[in-house]
């Protein structure tokens, strides 16, 4: 069971840095307070397990907590088109009014709009289904007129000065990817997959379509550094995922990052060995989001990992247990046909911490089950 | 025949249908639907011997049918009209349970699907990761079996009038539609405008 939304207490102060990671086991979203009540988005995600309510989680989080979506967020970022990143996407950019979006340039380009165009064609209740929120979300920045910034590694995407934040100091956005290379690639990807003539409708394609074109974040408000990893993976090429990010030139100024959004739910595959040398601070405070599909993640090799670095904190169940209730017969009818159901509504948990900017103090951290800290890691509250 | 295979095999075969099964209202709607439309409602491809009819109209209409009507009882059309003295007892079947499926990924033996439950205690409404044996695929469906495929997973029950019972499941992929070559032009050119028109900074 999820946490209740009226337990959330109360809003951060003005002079706090807030980082709220929300992981259902499908998905995930991310908000930061930057500071005096100016907020950054970064993906979406709904609560499968709650029926009635199907707003996006930043939007029932910060109404929660007394801020107005259209005026206090600042950026929305998706940060790749995978439907485990951008649920609930299109209603939150039309919640957040004066929000710019960013994404990755390669989102906006001739040849993904005319993919996903040619995906919802088909028009029956389930062709094209997985990619209609991105479409979705074209349409209505194309119809509101509203600004979007293309993600490129080094770019800022949002910078607000220190003089309209109570604490003081600048805080910027800046995008450490993807690559040129990877922007070319997901481009090329694209086009092996565009839809032909005679070709049978479909709804997206294959989940193992690669992490291509991945955004990942570098927040920095005064002394406190934050890494939203996105699903960055490790290559072999130089050109691509995490060898990329350390060759950006905005590299140079970015601090070591006392909280990471550990990157593709924890996956061995996501961890840059030397990038967590270099640019996250000792014990850092790193937060997963589960990945319960077919491939589960993280494993606990994952987390050992992990919780020999810093405290670790998992937002989502793992290993949900089955579901009840069905009729005996349908058991039965399943268990001889050998086929194996798991329940994908899974409750949403949050981890929330906060921090005060400038003063060299510690993490605070919230937990709203299930989100919970993993076994292992120094005690809570010690950055 | 049953349920699910109206969804697919059948609905090409109206004939076929209306001689040999009734499918409560679901199959009378699908039935009149298909005899409904109009030889404008033009077929692209999709293997119908009625080549001049429109699959996607008819695939739409009949998921939408299925959709909005959950009918647990199945006859046969025998049973339900003009039965002579000597023919064989009617046959009923029950859906115990009924889900629509996409496949996400597929592996030598078993697939991965994410299910929505249309009908049955407990499975009505709920979203599922199912893994599921091959071998449940008709030899006549494989071809269909990849990633994005839809189709349904149909627990049903038969009881026969002397009281005995069985159940059987059933693996039932859907026939899309086919992109036909002006959507994809329409298409091409709107993505083109709508990148035209985006307010890039």
């Amino acid at each position: 069971m999820s946490f209740a939304w009226s337990s959330v207490g109360h809003p951060p102060a003005d002079d706090e840095v807030e980082v709220t990671v929300f992981g259902p086991g499908f998905g995930e979203c991310v908000l930061v307070h930057l500071g005096s009540a100016h907020w950054i988005i970064v993906d979406s995600c709904i609560d499968a397990s709650d029926t009635q309510d199907r707003r996006p989680v930043a939007e029932r989080y910060l109404r929660a907590l007394g801020f107005d979506p259209a005026a206090d967020v600042k950026l929305i970022v998706a940060t790749h088109w995978h439907d485990d990143h951008v649920r609930g996407m299109a209603r939150l950019v039309a919640a957040c009014a004066s929000a710019a979006f960013g994404c990755s340039g390669a989102l906006v380009k001739q040849e993904f709009v005319e993919y996903v165009k040619m995906l919802e064609t088909a028009r029956t209740t389930t062709a094209g289904a997985k990619v209609r929120e991105i479409g979705r979300v074209l349409d209505l920045l194309h119809s509101t007129g509203r600004t979007i910034k293309y993600a490129i590694g080094s770019r800022p995407l949002c910078g607000l000065d220190g003089a309209r934040l109570a604490h003081g100091h600048r805080a910027t956005i800046t995008a450490l990817s993807p690559s040129d290379r990877e922007f070319t690639l997901f481009l090329e990807h694209i086009a092996t997959m565009m839809p032909a003539h005679g070709q049978p409708a479909m709804a997206a394609p294959p989940r193992q379509s690669p992490n291509l074109a991945s955004v990942v974040l570098a927040v920095s408000v005064g002394d406190v550094n934050l890494c939203l990893a996105a699903d960055m993976e490790l290559h072999s090429d130089q050109l691509r995922g995490w060898n990329a990010v350390l060759s950006e030139a905005a590299m140079s100024s970015v601090g070591p990052a006392s909280m990471v959004k550990v990157a593709h739910h924890g996956s061995h595959n996501g961890h840059h060995v030397p990038y967590w040398n270099t640019y996250v601070a000792p014990q850092p405070h790193c937060v997963v989001t589960p990945f319960n599909r077919s491939s589960k993640l993280p494993r606990d090799t994952d987390i050992d990992r992990l919780t020999a670095l810093g405290t670790l904190y998992i937002t989502g169940p793992r290993n949900l247990p089955k579901p009840v209730a069905r009729d005996g017969a349908v058991e039965r009818s399943l268990w001889e046909s050998g086929i194996v159901l798991r329940d994908l509504q899974e409750p949403i948990g949050m981890v929330r911490l906060r921090r005060a900017v400038g003063a060299g103090g510690n993490w605070q951290a919230d937990i709203f089950p299930p989100a919970h800290r993993a076994r292992g890691g120094p005690p809570m509250g010690i950055a | 025949m049953n349920l699910a295979r109206a969804t697919t095999t059948g609905i090409f075969d109206p004939t076929a249908t209306a001689r040999d099964v009734t499918l409560g209202r679901q199959a009378h709607e699908y039935v009149g639907a298909f005899h409904r439309l109009r030889p404008t409602d033009a077929l692209v491809g999709s293997g119908s011997p009625q080549g001049s009819m429109s699959s996607v109209s008819l695939m739409e209409y009949v998921q939408n049918a299925l959709d909005a009507v959950a009918v647990p009882t199945i006859r046969t059309r025998q049973a339900s009209t003009s039965r002579r003295a000597d023919a064989p007892a009617p046959v009923a079947h029950q859906a115990l349970a009924e889900w629509q499926g996409m496949v996400t990924e597929v592996g030598e033996t078993h697939f991965v699907a994410e299910l929505q439950g249309k009908i049955g205690q407990g499975v009505s409404g709920s979203m599922e990761e199912a893994r599921i044996p091959v071998d449940e695929v008709s030899p006549e469906d494989r071809g269909l079996l990849r990633p994005g495929a839809f189709f349904r997973l149909c627990i049903t029950r038969e009881m026969t009038p002397h009281g005995s019972s069985r159940r059987y499941t059933q693996v039932v992929f859907r026939r899309m539609p086919a992109y036909r070559r002006e959507d994809l032009e329409a298409a091409r050119a709107e993505a083109r405008e709508l990148v035209r028109e985006l307010r890039v900074e």
